[in-house]
């Protein structure tokens, strides 16, 4: 191909990669490195409002010539990476003495392990850390076998139900986010319709959001009941490309219905469910509106609830710069075996 | 599917709807433009963005947001560049920090011009030195909800302090009520809410004086934390998790016999369409920390404000704002709220912010770095509840959480 011709199909492409992608990350990098904030005075002022005329000394701010406030900016360097990681607290968690245990006698050292642990995801980055860890490693393999599952069902029921047996299984993918979540709390808070109907067939009042346990139980849930419909239908759609020679030989052959699975469809299917996990993988390191709307934080917390959390509650554009930067670092860390598989798939591809 | 008579139809519904919405009073802005309003969802706003959005006509479009995250949205619409709203409903808690970071544009000029066409009155304009930057229009509270029918039958008194409530609370519980006690106790904004609540009311400060150090790290704070601890327990389990909406619907749907709720909710307990408890609620001022005590709860106002960055019409914009809060918007959604406008007729709803007013409570903490501690508290306080860190620690990690990001933001230097 010449190199014009190349250029030609791959330059659009760059173009908008490096607008949409690099750009922004560059941005985003150059916020983190710095702070800002407005400058203010204590100033004796009165201020009156309807229910009453205060006169104090308060933080006022400064104006230039022009009228407009003075914004302060100062380099902050690795600052905000080490407010945001809490290097601080970390080093103080890790000096902690834990020798002996609350008992009086000598700490086990699982005790002692437990301890650290406990101490470690009390600094909030690590805890946020540790929850958004743990909901990506249970869901991923979850979804994959459930949507698999599903996908083989609607495959095979007759032709008049897979409609609407496809708009049924999609219909969480489709609900917007939030609103699901919003919706979904609604339906397990105190006596609601899921708590109410577990409660008539006997398993007692269930409270959902009572503990740190319920709660991470409840959000990796919600995020399975999200997320399969993608794989399901990802699979559906690759189970229509299975070749009907491969199969009928493999019947031929006496394979049962399992090892048509097993060595026919799966293999057939792999690719695909390397994409869904790469995917998924990247979803749920992202678990952001089902910890706003269940936890708060408090139990489960994630690492975009975290970043968000900084500004909103502070509205420091800097240290949530660098709580973004810290996730994606993150992701790729995540992501690097599948992307090592995906380039050495390439490139047998294209020896 | 969907054909050319599909859409035909849908367009005659939707018309149809908009002009089967009550009529309001007539608005005649001349003005021509674009006028975009934010506003927090509760509901006097939904009835205010309807009297605003009927100035909308072919020379002025109107477009008002309302959205539970329009505390963080204003905020950050207002320091960018230019902002994508003209105009936005506040709380006091809100404007204090958009004016000390100098986002907020006086509009002494158009008060002047229009005070006497809108009467607008001295005490809902909110005035630092000799300008204005914001137009109160109702003051809210978060105060003491509780069903008098279930009271009687246990025999309770309504009660005027918290031990009294809590001794309350187990009769209630024999009375056959499973969780008799709800507030919004959500970690976060609801639970720091809640704790500033009972912490004022026990006189508690939360800087020292004239300066951004906090003293919010003392046995006052422990305490406050204390009565939560023991509220908790008559509370639903899933305490941690109940935002206001939450608190609403526990009230509507019989479940709560008292609780601490917002004002602007008040009215919804008597909406026969979403409430089995119609005429049962009653309202009264939040019970004190000790005998003859000042209520625990605080006094808010909110206001309409405009951003100092923006560009379109601000007089237009202004108009809007006056149309929304007007009188005769007052009049057709008198039950609604606690308007400040001197026309306003208490009502039964609005008995526990008159109590409150009257009761002399403490102001909402209004310094700008105020919420810097109140995010703060809103982990701290959840998990001490939690059961995750006691009080003296999760107080002094907040502290020095504070204490960081009001270094961050310049409070302290």
């Amino acid at each position: 191909m010449p190199f014009r011709t190349f250029l030609g199909f791959v330059l659009p492409s760059v173009v908008a990669m490096l607008m949409l992608i690099a750009l922004p990350l560059a941005g985003v990098v150059y916020l983190s490195l710095w702070n800002s904030y407005t400058k203010t005075n204590f100033v004796e002022t009165t201020v009156r409002t309807p229910i009453g005329t205060r006169v104090d000394r308060r933080p006022v701010a400064e104006l230039d010539a022009a009228g407009n406030p003075v914004i302060v900016r100062e380099w902050y360097g690795s600052r905000n990476f080490e407010t945001v990681l809490g290097t601080a607290n970390l080093a103080d968690a890790w000096e902690r003495d834990r020798t002996v245990a609350p008992g009086g006698q000598p700490a086990s050292a699982w005790q002692r392990f437990k301890a650290l642990f406990r101490d470690v995801t009390n600094v909030k980055f690590w805890g946020a850390l540790e929850f958004t860890l743990l909901y990506t490693a249970v869901t991923t393999p979850i979804i994959l076998v459930l949507g698999f599952l599903i996908a083989m069902g609607v495959n095979s029921v007759v032709r008049e139900l897979k409609g609407p047996l496809i708009f049924a299984s999609l219909l969480p993918f489709i609900v917007t986010p939030v609103v699901g979540s919003l919706s979904i709390k609604w339906l397990f808070l105190d006596n609601a319709i899921i708590t109410v109907w577990l409660e008539q067939l006997g398993f007692g009042k269930i409270y959902f959001m009572q503990n740190a346990f319920t709660t991470r139980l409840l959000i990796i849930l919600v995020g399975i009941w999200k997320a399969t419909p993608f794989v399901f239908i990802v699979l559906y759609a690759g189970l229509q490309t299975v070749p009907s020679e491969t199969r009928e030989a493999a019947i031929i052959d006496g394979a049962n219905r399992w090892q048509t699975i097993r060595h026919v469809i799966i293999p057939h299917l792999m690719p695909l469910f390397v994409f869904v996990t790469l995917i998924h993988l990247m979803d749920a390191y992202r678990v952001f509106e089902p910890i706003l709307v269940f936890s708060g934080g408090q139990g489960a917390d994630s690492l975009q609830h975290l970043a968000y959390k900084i500004l909103s509650d502070e509205q420091n554009f800097h240290k949530a710069s660098a709580a973004a930067l810290l996730m994606v670092l993150g992701i790729v860390v995540l992501l690097i075996p599948l992307i090592i598989k995906t380039y050495k798939d390439q490139r047998r591809a294209f020896a | 599917m969907f054909n050319r008579r599909t859409f035909g139809l849908l367009g005659t519904i939707a018309l149809g709807t908009l002009l089967a919405s009550p009529v309001m009073a007539k608005c005649a802005i001349t003005r021509t433009g674009t006028v975009d309003v934010i506003g927090n969802a509760f509901p006097v706003i939904d009835h205010i963005a309807k009297a605003m959005q009927a100035c909308g006509n072919s020379g002025l479009t109107v477009n008002v947001k309302v959205t539970d995250k329009a505390r963080v949205e204003t905020e950050q619409a207002f320091a960018a560049g230019t902002s994508p709203f003209e105009v936005a409903h506040v709380s006091n808690g809100v404007l204090v920090n958009l004016l000390a970071k100098g986002q907020l544009q006086p509009m002494t000029d158009l008060v002047n011009k229009y005070k006497a066409q809108y009467k607008l009155e001295d005490r809902m304009l909110v005035t630092v030195g000799n300008e204005v930057y914001g137009i109160a229009f109702m003051a809210n509270a978060q105060h003491l909800f509780y069903r008098k029918d279930a009271l009687e039958k246990a025999g309770v008194q309504p009660p005027k302090t918290y031990p009294e409530l809590l001794a309350a609370l187990p009769k209630l519980k024999a009375a056959g009520f499973e969780t008799p006690f709800t507030a919004a106790y959500k970690t976060g904004w609801d639970i720091a809410t809640e704790f500033t609540n009972i912490y004022l009311g026990d006189g508690g400060e939360f800087f020292a004086p004239g300066s951004a150090m906090p003293a919010f790290n003392n046995a006052k704070a422990v305490a406050a934390l204390d009565t939560m601890n023991k509220l908790k327990g008559f509370m639903s389990p899933n305490a941690l998790a109940l935002a206001t909406a939450d608190v609403t619907t526990a009230f509507q749907q019989g479940q709560a016999a008292m609780g601490i709720l917002w004002a602007s909710r008040a009215a919804a307990m008597d909406d026969d369409k979403v409430s089995k408890v119609v005429n049962q609620i009653e309202f009264a001022a939040a019970p004190a920390v000790t005998a003859g005590g000042k209520p625990s709860n605080a006094i808010w106002w909110d206001a309409f404000v405009m951003p100092k960055q923006m560009d379109g019409d601000r007089e237009a914009a202004f108009l809007v704002m006056m149309e929304g809060i007007s009188e005769d918007t007052m009049k057709s959604g008198m039950t609604l709220t606690n308007w400040l406008r001197s026309g306003f007729q208490p009502n039964r709803h609005s008995k526990g912010v008159a109590e409150t007013i009257n009761a002399n409570a403490a102001m909402w903490p209004d310094q700008p770095y105020f919420s810097l501690a109140h995010a703060a508290l809103g982990k701290a306080a959840s998990d001490v509840l939690a059961g995750t860190k006691p009080a003296a620690q999760a107080l002094a990690d907040a502290e020095k959480e504070y204490v960081q990001t009001a270094k961050e933001r310049g409070f302290i230097k």
